[in-house]
């Protein structure tokens, strides 16, 4: 076989992709992932408790073109919390968004919801274990306690 | 003594067998690999161990996998040449009357002061340098091996200097090329 020949069979074999929508839903769920956050503490922020800030990464997820996505930041006093899209092609989920703070990270994962089929954020506790939650704002506390210091 | 005086346990592998083994496994390794970036492109469900990652994490997660593969396997094989070399030096000293060459000779002296309680690098190796200094460059070279399989055998607690990047290839050539310029057949260490 000639290597025109293999090349052209071996892109016929794969099944196409649409990275564009997936990468569409992707940054939509992000959106709504910082909009929900920003929900949860917004009386917080009036309060001058807890600073969020954006600002734009850029994510390059190897099969499509390099892309601008929102990065959310978290301060509260001299304490920061980032929310860092890691990409929307990672194993198991359509996306995931990493919550890095002083003492930890903990990984945020869309997840197709078993029963409804309905893309949801969760908090991963431990993937070897299977041990996430959703994504609620009892949930986000726990994850922000155990991210943040536990010395002040 | 005779020559039954030594009976191996039988369950030294050659290093050919060390080798096919690792490329088997990492073969296997491959194609969990494969496995699990299908998965990651074509939105199919794998093991909850792989759970978020990125290509990129994947490919690191399976490279630190083949890299303890190859350490696993660079101690088997030197572990497995100094068992060749231990089993070689018990046959020749327990050879009885059979008629005996030079290093026979050495190794039944040997025997007689230190039985089975030998020492690999200053014993035996000497011996084989002693009586076939042509052996030396081969024999080096296996000894800074040993200091790898030091390192590995004891849990790989301090830095190593070794003076050079020691892989499963290199080990396995090492321990080859010294069966291979000893005079005598060693093809059943290698095969």
């Amino acid at each position: 076989m000639n290597l025109d020949t293999f090349l052209r069979q071996k892109k016929q074999q794969q099944p196409p992709i649409d990275w564009e929508t997936k990468k569409q839903k992707w940054l939509l769920s992000v959106n709504e992932l910082y909009a929900t956050i920003e929900g949860w503490l917004s009386h917080l922020s009036n309060e001058h408790i807890v600073k969020m800030s954006y600002n734009t990464i850029t994510l390059d997820e190897y099969y499509l073109n390099p892309y601008s996505v929102r990065q959310l930041n978290l301060l509260v006093g001299y304490e920061s919390v980032q929310f860092e899209p890691k990409g929307m092609i990672v194993v198991n989920a359509a996306g995931r968004v990493d919550m890095i703070g002083d003492d930890g990270t903990l990984k945020l994962l869309l997840r197709s919801d078993d029963e409804t089929d309905k893309l949801q954020w969760v908090i991963a506790v431990s993937t070897v274990h299977s041990l996430w939650f959703p994504l609620t704002k009892a949930s986000f506390s726990e994850a922000l306690e155990q991210v943040m210091q536990k010395n002040v | 003594m005779s020559s039954s005086a030594f009976a191996s346990s039988g369950e030294e592998l050659s290093l050919i067998r060390i080798w096919e083994w690792y490329e088997e496994t990492e073969q296997a390794i491959n194609l969990y690999q494969q496995e699990v970036i299908n998965g990651l492109i074509f939105d199919k469900r794998v093991s909850e161990t792989f759970s978020g990652m990125t290509r990129k994490e994947v490919k690191q997660y399976f490279s630190a996998h083949k890299k303890e593969l190859e350490q696993v396997v660079s101690l088997d094989i030197i572990a497995a040449t100094e068992a060749s070399l231990r089993i070689d030096y018990l046959r020749r000293a327990l050879r009885g009357k059979i008629k005996k060459n030079k290093i026979d000779k050495k190794f039944q002296e040997l025997y007689h002061q230190k039985g089975t309680r030998v020492s690999l690098r200053d014993e035996i190796l000497e011996t084989w340098k002693e009586v076939h200094p042509n052996c030396t460059d081969a024999i080096g070279d296996f000894r800074g091996a040993l200091n790898v399989r030091d390192w590995l055998a004891h849990g790989r607690y301090w830095t190593p200097r070794f003076g050079r990047k020691y892989n499963a290839i290199l080990v396995f050539n090492i321990s080859k090329k010294l069966f291979d310029i000893f005079p005598y057949d060693f093809s059943w260490a290698i095969n």
